[in-house]
């Protein structure tokens, strides 16, 4: 009796690591690690918009406008570099995203390697960390 | 040890491996060069267009209007 369930549990294990049983739920982890670092990078771009938007108030006055603060925000280079990560970040985890499912479906599209969006959010996480102490060290 | 155990043990083996060449296949870069400019650029927009969208929520909070 034990044996047979030994192998029936082997057989469940086996089922479980085909190719594409196995690929989808590998692929599912790694979705679930990659939003997080969505998050994580929404996160970081946040509290630098929070950063900026502190400093634009100390240098306008508390009681400027949203249109004038967004306006000095956006003239800044440092905001300009921060949005320009958070694009590319956004734009090499999409196009990866579409890889994996292209993949899944057995479909040969374009497919970009994991290190290029971890990559991505690396540098946004340094760049940020240098102006938020908090985003400092991320993914490092 | 159960012959069908042992049966089973090597069937995974090979399997295994096949999984992690899977793997490994899914996560290298394949071919850059399908990408157009044009897809390049719907997907810049889109991502400078919540960067806006989340830039000006948050200067909404924290300013009068």
């Amino acid at each position: 009796m034990r044996p047979r369930i030994v192998s029936a549990f082997l057989a469940l294990a086996v089922l479980c690591l085909l190719p594409g049983c196995g690929h989808t739920k590998a692929q599912r982890v790694l979705h679930k690690s990659t939003d997080s670092l969505g998050l994580s990078v929404n996160a970081a771009h946040d509290a630098m918009a929070e950063f900026m938007t502190q400093r634009a108030l100390a240098e306008l006055g508390p009681t400027a406008a949203a249109p004038e603060v967004m306006a000095w925000i956006q003239a800044q280079p440092e905001w300009q570099k921060t949005r320009e990560l958070y694009t590319r970040f956004f734009a090499v985890y999409e196009l990866w995203v579409k890889g994996n499912a292209a993949a899944v479906s057995g479909d040969t599209v374009l497919q970009l390697d994991v290190a290029l969006v971890l990559g991505a959010a690396r540098d946004l996480f340094a760049f940020v960390g240098e102006y938020v102490p908090q985003v400092k060290g991320w993914l490092q | 040890m159960n012959p069908a155990l042992i049966t089973l043990i090597q069937a995974l083996a090979p399997v295994a491996v096949d999984l992690a060449v899977k793997l490994i296949e899914v996560i290298k870069t394949e071919d850059m060069a399908k990408l157009t400019p044009e897809d390049w650029l719907a997907l810049l927009k889109h991502s400078q267009k919540s960067s806006d969208e989340r830039l000006a929520a948050i200067v909404a909070r924290r300013t009068a209007g």
